[in-house]
């Protein structure tokens, strides 16, 4: 009896059933604007139901790893989404979404007169960075030793939001987050990089389930709409 | 030795069996870490310099808070049990609000308060040129914030319930007041105070959300146990299992050790 009841639900659920499926989407914190809100998944005529589940990449990984329920996931760099194709857990190759970079954020008005990325050594400035365990703070560190800044850093957070939240209530002076974030945060400046300094990060997307509404989500992210969506949004669209 | 009433013959099935499950709650997490542990690396994962150092910053801030909730939470006790005033169980429900309120919650609102653009911070610092956030004060500041209200409720109730005839008989010898507390009322209560002290200190040692929140993560200025913990997590996780199990271990110890020697003597 059970074991019929079962195999039905697993035949239901094989079957593609459009209407009422909802798919579960794990994607990278700074996403979270641009995929969340209003975004609508328009596909082959159906709109899909999409859950999110927006973290830190390497959290969300970790949660993956776990065996968390995820239909796709969208990491904010390349390594991450190494680690779960190695592991194994996915039969679908990964696909380029969009790309993000790092900027300057400091509180409104700049009150600590940071000019650029050299500033981060000052001690008397308060600086933060993103923890070297998630990608925004790989790409920090990597252009901080590529220009060769000894930067005085006061708080390594856990994602790029957290840092964000500390420019904007003015605790620091300076922090290298997203362009995006910056763009999205009417209390917060910019103060840009210089040309060539790199710091530019590629957003992987890869299907997790055979769910055909996973398919059809990717093609939407792909789609022109939602590409002039991500640029809106300061991404490099592709 | 103790007299015991405890019942010779069998509890009742029903309560053993959720007794049980109520156990396992507890039990099979533990059991979980010690399995995951990574006991062929364990001395190499803790002796860490960041391992070093978080043991030390959780030890100073952890005690430090103690030793602040017993000079400002005791104090604060007896006027909430013994002194009336208006607005007393508005005052009393604001201590104890941040044992439910989420700690992420409550480091913001230390934020708003203490931080350099923060109510009091922003004058601080133009007065002084201290600033509170991103500073090991910033720790101890966070875990007293979440550790006092165990120590209140605990000596609170303790003030509650003595009946007020020691103190009155003190009265007529002559003490002062503040006398009467010192030498009447502290060692009557003591017990209480003794578990208040433990709570508290358990609670600064595991704390994470209000720190993060308000001091930020920064390996041997900020970055204490349960912070180490976490950022390992998403990089090592043998190092993640391993430190939890000095958080763990340390806990273990103390609670073991003074509950039985302070909770159960009257």
């Amino acid at each position: 009896m059970l074991l019929c009841a079962v195999a039905l639900v697993g035949a239901c659920a094989g079957d593609g059933d459009t209407q009422s499926s909802t798919i579960t989407v794990f994607a990278a914190s700074s996403l979270t604007d641009v995929l969340g809100g209003d975004a609508q998944y328009v596909a082959s005529g159906t709109t899909l139901d999409v859950k999110f589940n927006f973290a830190g990449s390497s959290t969300l990984r970790e949660q993956i790893l776990d065996g968390a329920d995820a239909d796709v996931f969208i990491s904010a760099n390349e390594a991450v989404m190494s680690d779960i194709i190695d592991a194994g857990l996915t039969d679908f190759p990964a696909a380029q979404i969009a790309s993000n970079t790092l900027t300057i954020a400091v509180p409104k008005g700049n009150p600590g007169r940071v000019d650029g990325l050299s500033d981060l050594g000052e001690p008397s400035l308060t600086v933060g960075l993103c923890a070297l365990q998630v990608p925004c703070g790989v790409l920090a560190t990597e252009i901080l030793l590529a220009q060769h800044v000894d930067a005085s850093i006061d708080t390594f957070e856990l994602n790029a939001r957290s840092l964000l939240a500390k420019v904007e209530l003015g605790e620091l002076d300076a922090a290298l987050v997203y362009r995006t974030d910056v763009l999205a945060s009417p209390e917060v400046d910019e103060v840009e990089l210089a040309p060539g300094t790199g710091g530019t990060t590629t957003y992987f997307a890869v299907q997790l389930s055979d769910h055909p509404a996973g398919q059809r989500f990717l093609e939407a992210l792909l789609a022109g709409s939602f590409q002039e969506r991500l640029a809106d949004a300061g991404f490099e669209a592709l | 030795m103790r007299t015991s009433r405890s019942v010779r013959q069998r509890p009742p099935a029903a309560i053993l069996i959720a007794a049980v499950i109520g156990a396992g709650l507890f039990v099979l997490p533990l059991i979980g870490l010690l399995w995951r542990t990574p006991w062929g690396r364990l001395a190499e994962l803790l002796s860490s310099k960041i391992v070093r150092d978080a043991i030390v910053i959780s030890a100073v801030t952890s005690l430090v808070a103690a030793l602040l909730c017993v000079m400002f939470g005791v104090p604060l006790a007896w006027l909430l049990a013994r002194v009336e005033f208006p607005g007393r169980n508005i005052l009393r429900a604001i201590v104890t609000l941040p044992m439910v309120l989420p700690p992420v919650v409550g480091g913001a609102a230390l934020l708003f308060a203490f931080g350099r653009r923060g109510l009091i911070g922003d004058p601080l610092e133009a007065a002084t040129g201290f600033v509170l956030p991103f500073s090991i004060w910033a720790v101890i500041v966070a875990n007293t914030f979440v550790a006092m209200p165990f120590l209140v409720v605990t000596v609170e109730g303790a003030f509650r319930s003595l009946d007020g005839s020691q103190e009155a008989a003190a009265s007529t010898l002559g003490a002062n007041q503040l006398t009467i507390f010192r030498r009447v009322v502290l060692p009557l209560i003591s017990p209480s105070l003794r578990a208040g002290i433990v709570l508290a200190w358990a609670r600064a040692l595991g704390e994470f959300g209000a720190t993060i929140t308000f001091s930020g993560n920064l390996p041997g200025r900020t970055q204490s146990l349960p912070l180490a913990v976490f950022v390992a997590l998403e990089s090592d996780r043998d190092a993640a299992v391993a430190i939890s199990l000095i958080l763990i271990m340390i806990s273990f110890v103390v609670l073991v050790l003074f509950r039985d020697r302070w909770w159960s003597r009257q």
